[in-house]
């Protein structure tokens, strides 16, 4: 028999071998880190709701995990969650989109840039438009606000310039802009703060060439800040909450996620500096028998992070064992569940019955 | 209401109180514990004597003291005027908030890096003080209860917002504020004349003048 590219490929190559008969637990190489690391990597993450996890998980094997916007000192637990610190490397909150990535990519690069940025007034409250939840009942004057966000700004391009590794992870295609002004909105305009207005506001879901340009373009950003920094990228196994598609929610989530997964893959083989981490397959693929979804088939189990989280530190090329962990108990049940995420886009759940 | 009796309750800064309570003649008792000790929350209300500490049987003892020298079982029961310096301890408050050079974005001129917003303040304030605020708010719904913010040393504008912030809680809460940013003369600081040795707290001077104050602005006005 003549010899052909498949008799020379390992296990992992194949379905049957690389999946079906080792089963879900027994996966193995899933993932190795294009990186090379002499020393432990600093990290700073963004993204999704489960881009969370990534910051908490490299948090509690003591290594790096760049806070660039820290709370003062003594801020009780309660102040800290509801005022979104220590959420992501800077107080973005959730960037769901490639073309929120790029904006705040370019803040990043020229912090003054902030004045042209949207807020949304709301009684004698101010909120801007990148991150409307991200006090819980505004700011206190439109100045307050342009002050808070120019810090957040200092503070990604802080994150960029300090972290070895920036983790961004893709959630949605889904946004929403303004019509004339091209500002791109975290939340669709009325739904938990400002108002929406037809004329002006409109849906975008972003495709494969949009999500590509605004990932490249937020790239570029970023290693004009800092020509070293390494991006890994992901797409969170999370489902829309909704649809402004018109197409069924299914199968836009199938849309979405196929249109991320893509141009993350993609941008891994064009860039040295970028790489892919499939956190979307581990969860949302089939040897996991969507056995790591909760019961709204939508939240992801504390078990299916550990799993996710499993891969990652595995295949990241780092000796952990050097490294003193502040957690023993993370293959415990116990720990931050789906709940205790910040999910902005969750308010759209109170729509669902119309 | 006359004031000729006075139960004196708080941090440190009862202690002038007090003093100026016993200068103008009202029978005064007195019991303090130390700010520390009031912003961990080891203060707790009690049903019938109003007040008590968990582990600081100084205290108890001051309180029971302060209850005999008042001829009453209780900082709830009698005709004494309850006069308290609880809620602040800005000590506290402020210096972590400022640890990590952190200023206030409402009110720092050329926006200074980094920030955090009145909100952000607000809510830290009001989680750090919930206890001292419940407490008044349970003995205001017994009887009156004046609260006297501690001296001013150096007036800024964070020092401004936060007593703002514990001012409008206590007055929600149901006690009476004197407020001595408002009381004290010029800008609401501290006089040389006034200061303690120790150079943080007020004198017996100061004492009389903010009690004379309470005798004719906040009881005569009941």
């Amino acid at each position: 028999m003549a010899d052909h590219p498949y008799t020379s490929l390992p296990p992992e190559a194949f379905w049957k071998t690389g999946v079906a008969e080792p089963g879900f637990f027994g996966l193995s190489h899933l993932w190795r880190s294009s990186f090379a690391f002499d020393e432990p990597p600093s990290f700073a993450t963004f993204g999704s709701c489960f881009a969370q996890h990534f910051g908490r998980e490299v948090r509690a094997r003591g290594l790096t995990w760049v806070d660039a916007e820290p709370a003062p000192a003594l801020t009780p637990p309660d102040v800290l969650r509801d005022f979104h610190y220590g959420v992501f490397s800077a107080r973005t909150a959730n960037i769901y989109t490639g073309a929120q990535f790029a904006v705040w990519a370019d803040l990043a690069r020229d912090p003054e840039s902030c004045e042209s940025i949207e807020l949304w007034p709301e009684g004698d409250r101010w909120r801007d438009c990148l991150r409307p939840l991200i006090e819980p009942d505004g700011f206190s004057s439109a100045d307050e606000a342009r002050a808070m966000l120019r810090q957040s700004a200092r503070a990604f391009r802080a994150a960029v310039e300090t972290a070895d590794v920036l983790v961004f992870t893709m959630g949605l295609t889904e946004g929403w802009e303004h019509r004339d002004t091209g500002q791109v909105y975290a939340l669709c305009p009325g739904t938990q703060a400002g108002q929406f207005d037809p004329d002006q506001h409109v849906f975008r879901n972003y495709d494969y060439l949009a999500t590509r340009a605004s990932l490249e373009r937020a790239l570029e950003s970023l290693w004009t800040i800092n020509p070293n920094l390494r991006v890994l990228l992901t797409v969170s196994p999370v489902p829309l909450v909704a649809t402004a598609s018109g197409s069924h929610v299914l199968e836009a989530v199938g849309y979405s996620k196929a249109t991320l997964r893509a141009v993350a893959g993609d941008l891994a083989k064009a860039f040295s500096d970028v790489d892919y981490f499939p956190s979307y397959e581990i969860i949302a693929g089939a040897p996991a028998r969507s056995m790591f979804f909760e019961p709204d088939m939508r939240s992801v189990a504390k078990a299916g992070v550990n799993a996710v989280m499993g891969h990652f530190f595995g295949g990241l090329g780092v000796d952990l064992s050097a490294i003193s962990s502040k957690s023993a108990s993370l293959e415990t049940e116990d720990g931050p569940t789906d709940e205790d995420l910040v999910c902005e886009e969750r308010i759209l759940e109170s729509y669902a019955d119309g | 209401m006359p004031m000729d009796k006075v139960f004196v309750v708080g941090d440190s800064h009862a202690i002038a109180l007090a003093e100026g309570a016993k200068r103008l003649g009202a029978n005064t008792g007195m019991a303090y514990l130390s700010g520390n000790d009031w912003h961990s929350g080891t203060v707790r209300f009690h049903r019938k004597l109003g007040l008590v500490a968990v582990g600081r049987p100084g205290f108890q003892k001051r309180m029971k003291e302060a209850c005999a020298q008042l001829e009453t079982d209780s900082l709830l029961q009698g005709d004494h005027v309850v006069l308290t310096s609880l809620g602040y301890q800005l000590g506290r408050l402020l210096p972590p908030m400022r640890r990590n050079g952190h200023g206030f974005a409402c009110v720092s001129e050329g926006d200074p890096h980094p920030v955090v917003s009145s909100g952000f303040v607000a809510a830290t304030v009001h989680a750090k003080r919930a206890g001292q605020i419940e407490l008044v708010r349970k003995l205001a719904r017994r009887r009156r209860v004046i609260v006297v913010s501690p001296p001013v040393l150096k007036r800024t504008p964070e020092d401004d917002l936060v007593r703002d912030i514990i001012g409008s809680a206590l007055t929600g809460a149901g006690a009476e504020l004197v407020d001595t940013r408002f009381v004290l003369p010029d800008d609401g600081v501290l006089p040389d004349a006034f200061r303690h040795e120790d150079g943080i707290h007020g004198n017996a001077e100061y004492g009389e003048f903010i009690l004379k104050h309470v005798r004719e602005n906040v009881l005569a006005n009941a």
